[in-house]
């Protein structure tokens, strides 16, 4: 079975990986939905259909204007899934490289990365994405270069707390010992050691970011020629007290997105780890009669060999 | 009538039996030592003596000390037990002492909290500890922070705060396994002292190693665990020269092997 | 258990001379020079084919430090260290392929140096590939393990599946798969159980006997370097306290510390 295939298989054996990638499934099914089939355009008002209840022809009703809801939300999802992939990926890429970097190099240099770093993760990320968006307007790819650079400078810190753990550890010295490069260490030993923490980090980055994608458009910053589910907060916002009820739509999409990478993340790292796996390739979850104490266990004293 | 009388103790994680059915009693002044491995169940006999089982461990059986049950007890009835009346020292000096507190400060605290000293006299009492665990210039040593006290230091301050309130019983789980051999003999050496000396009726002591070699010095009694069970016990004499069961045949075979004659 | 029919006598292959380390110590003000710790204060070590030496020393001797410089891991501040007259500079792992493929290591604890991501196969596979082996690497990967005694119809398994004991067995595979003349051993039976200890260093002389390897071995266990080294070194704060064949100076010490050393060890 391809190493692809497996995780994927693994992922949806922990309660938490299968419980993600169901709510992605929903986010990504609207996208798909949305390229092939959106019964209204969400963005033009039609006047004289506003607030429009649940029906055939408005799954999700209308709000003031008489934009269709539901065509918003699968519509918003594109925005949502985009920003959040994006950023994620921006972000671990900075975040990688200058953690990794700033914990491998001799001490002068990798101190001054880690200072940089500092500097870097002090300036506010919002301010960044308005600095940006001010300059370059409001296009996605601003808006998650601009939220991955942000996130991007804490996963590097942390990356860099991480990468200085693994590189304490024995087997780094014994891949030097067997001839292994610097760089090739870094792959085969420091990244998948660092994974972990990495991908729970980017999990919860991508969520943060669709919620600052989102909080951009309700403050009315981004396209308004884009369809996104903050800029549906932001029109049913000054409704909300006569009709309470449509927030729901983008509301709920958002958990649903958000919790979905969070969760995702979760199970993906669990599928990754070779300490939760059987060598008959089970999840530990499916085996209760196997008990793996973790290594900062107090009782690990009566487990692991008295030095 | 034995100062505490552990009978039927168990532990366990879920399904998995850690510790089974131990039972064993030590007289006030005795010494005993428990032996074991990895896995033997040993450390987390002598933690759930005095209550500090892990949140997830199911405890049964009976814990007797000084004619009253412990298991079960409420923890804060256990703290006040534990620093008074039965004091335990560790492992690992770096991680059981208070990096940011000075080491005065930490071996004065039980004689605060269970004999309610005022601070000066607790601090002077604290310097008199200091000099009896052997530690050079005692009234300057106190204000040192752990991280300033050489290992073998910083456990002879570990001893002397298990010591400080004069404890009917003493629990050490493995305290030299961490430190270097001339040290270990040292810092054995101030237990063994120590334990016999104590004012008015001396310390019993619970000794927890996997080094047998260790025993003869400290212990007048034996038990062997493995696995979670008692497989032998008997005086240390005794069970050294001539071992009954064949796991401490084993076990003493392989030490001889690797120890010096 | 002791290989004392080997008097090593053979040819000299790792050579240090006059080492000297020291650590300059991090900053703890602005003024005055660093403070510096000396690791190491003039060592001399000669290990020959055949050898089997014992490393001896408390926290703060400099055995360790030792250890690394001895594989290149580490830079000395003065002295040198040659294999088979050439001589070993620290640099890129590289540069330093001759050096590893006849001078191996095995660590103190196999929870640290056996990467939990790994397989037993690819752990073992590593300094074959890093170290540009020759041969068949998959055979090879088999034949150590059966060495070893560990099942090679086990080698997909990750290191956590393997008991303390089996994991170092694995470490010691690691390091006998590029087929090296001499293994230094960073105390490699101090985390293992009693029991399982006498088991690894069996493995380990019946393996010196059967691949002709020399080892050198840092410990702080006396009674371990007894059983299992022909010469032994006494370090001292970085420095040579005494030196010579081990059952001679185990029996008369003439240096004050080794003395101490000695009389301080438990014996049952």
């Amino acid at each position: 079975m391809s190493p692809v295939l497996r995780i994927l298989r693994d992922i949806l054996r922990s309660p938490s990986g299968r419980a993600g990638v169901a709510l992605l499934a929903i986010v990504v099914v609207a996208v798909v939905v949305s390229y092939l089939w959106i019964p209204y355009d969400p963005l033009r008002p039609v006047p004289g259909d506003d607030f429009l209840g649940i029906s055939r022809d408005h799954l999700f009703g209308t709000d003031a204007s008489g934009r269709d809801l539901f065509s918003g939300v699968i519509a918003g999802a594109r925005v949502s899934l985009l920003v959040g992939v994006t950023s994620a990926l921006v972000a671990g890429a900075i975040g990688t490289l200058l953690g990794v970097l700033s914990a491998i190099t001799p001490r002068a240099v990798g101190e001054s990365v880690a200072y940089v770093i500092d500097v870097l993760i002090a300036l506010p990320t919002i301010v960044l994405a308005l600095v940006l968006l001010g300059l370059f307007g409001g296009s996605l790819f601003t808006v998650s270069l601009a939220i991955g650079f942000g996130s991007g400078t804490l996963l590097a810190r942390v990356l860099r707390a991480e990468t200085k753990r693994v590189l304490s550890h024995d087997y780094i010295t014994a891949a030097a010992a067997s001839g292994t490069s610097t760089l090739r260490t870094v792959f085969r030993h420091i990244l998948p050691n660092i994974a972990p923490i990495a991908i729970v980090q980017l999990s919860l980055i991508a969520g943060l970011a669709i919620i600052a994608e989102a909080s951009l458009s309700l403050l009315g910053l981004t396209s308004l020629s884009r369809p996104s589910w903050g800029r549906m907060l932001r029109e049913l916002q000054a409704t909300l007290s006569a009709n309470p009820g449509p927030i729901a739509y983008p509301g709920g999409a958002l958990v649903i997105a958000v919790l979905g990478f969070n969760l995702l993340g979760d199970g993906l790292r669990d599928a990754l780890d070779p300490r939760l796996r059987t060598n008959r390739g089970a999840l530990l979850s499916e085996r209760p009669d196997l008990v793996v104490v973790p290594a900062d266990d107090p009782i690990a004293a009566d487990r692991e060999a008295p030095r | 009538m034995s100062l505490l009388e552990v009978r039927g103790l168990t532990v366990a994680f879920g399904d998995q039996v850690v510790v089974d059915n131990v039972s064993f009693s030590l007289d006030g002044g005795g010494r005993m030592a428990i032996i074991g491995e990895s896995g033997s169940g040993k450390t987390l006999t002598a933690l759930s003596v005095i209550g500090l089982a892990p949140e997830t461990a199911t405890v049964t059986g009976s814990v007797v000390f000084g004619g009253e049950e412990l298991l079960g007890r409420a923890d804060r009835a256990l703290s006040k037990v534990r620093g008074e009346d039965i004091a335990m020292v560790f492992q690992n000096p770096q991680t059981s002492l208070n990096p940011l507190m000075r080491v005065g400060k930490q071996v004065a605290e039980p004689l605060r909290r269970h004999h309610g000293m005022d601070r000066r006299a607790a601090l002077a009492a604290a310097v008199e500890l200091c000099g009896r665990v052997g530690l050079p210039d005692p009234a300057r040593t106190v204000r040192a922070f752990p991280h300033q006290l050489s290992g073998g230091q910083r456990q002879r301050i570990g001893i002397a705060i298990a010591l400080a309130c004069q404890p009917a019983m003493l629990i050490a789980d493995e305290p030299t396994t961490a430190l270097d051999v001339t040290v270990q003999a040292e810092v054995l050496a101030v237990l063994a002292e120590l334990v016999a000396a104590g004012d008015g009726a001396s310390t019993a002591l619970l000794f927890i190693t996997h080094d047998v070699a260790l025993v003869p010095a400290v212990a007048d009694h034996l038990l062997v665990m493995r696995s979670g069970a008692i497989v032998e016990s008997g005086p240390v004499a005794a069970l050294v020269d001539d071992p009954q069961h064949d796991y401490t045949k084993q076990l003493l075979a392989a030490a001889r092997k690797t120890a010096l004659r | 258990m002791n290989a004392s029919n080997r008097d090593g006598a053979g040819d000299l292959l790792l050579a240090a001379t006059a080492l000297r380390r020291v650590f300059r110590l991090p900053r703890t003000s602005v003024f005055g020079s660093r403070a510096e710790r000396h690791a190491l204060a003039g060592v001399d070590l000669d290990v020959h084919e055949g050898a089997s030496i014992g490393i001896v020393g408390e926290s703060g001797s400099g055995k360790t430090t030792l250890a690394r410089i001895l594989l290149g891991l580490d830079k000395p501040t003065a002295g040198t260290v040659t294999y088979r007259g050439r001589t070993v500079t620290p640099g890129p792992p590289a540069s330093l392929r001759w050096l590893r493929t006849d001078v191996q290591v095995v660590f103190q604890d196999p929870a640290s140096s056996l990467d939990p991501r790994m397989s037993a196969e690819a752990i073992i596979r590593e300094p074959l590939v890093g170290l540009r082996v020759p041969g068949d690497h998959s055979d090879r990967v088999v034949e150590v393990l059966e060495a070893v005694g560990i099942d090679p119809g086990t080698r997909h398994r990750y290191p956590h599946e393997f008991s303390g004991g089996q994991q170092q067995r694995l470490a010691i595979a690691r390091a006998l798969a590029p087929n090296p003349k001499v293994l230094i051993a960073d105390e490699p039976v101090s985390a293992l159980d009693v029991s399982v200890r006498a088991q690894i260093l069996d493995l380990l002389a019946g393996l010196m006997g059967d691949y002709e390897l020399s080892l050198v071995m840092v410990s702080h266990d006396l009674g371990v370097v007894n059983t299992m080294c022909d010469e032994v070194v006494v370090l001292h704060h970085g420095a040579v306290a005494e030196r010579g064949r081990t059952a001679e100076v185990f029996a008369a010490p003439s240096d004050p510390y080794t003395q101490r050393l000695l009389a301080a060890v438990p014996r049952l």
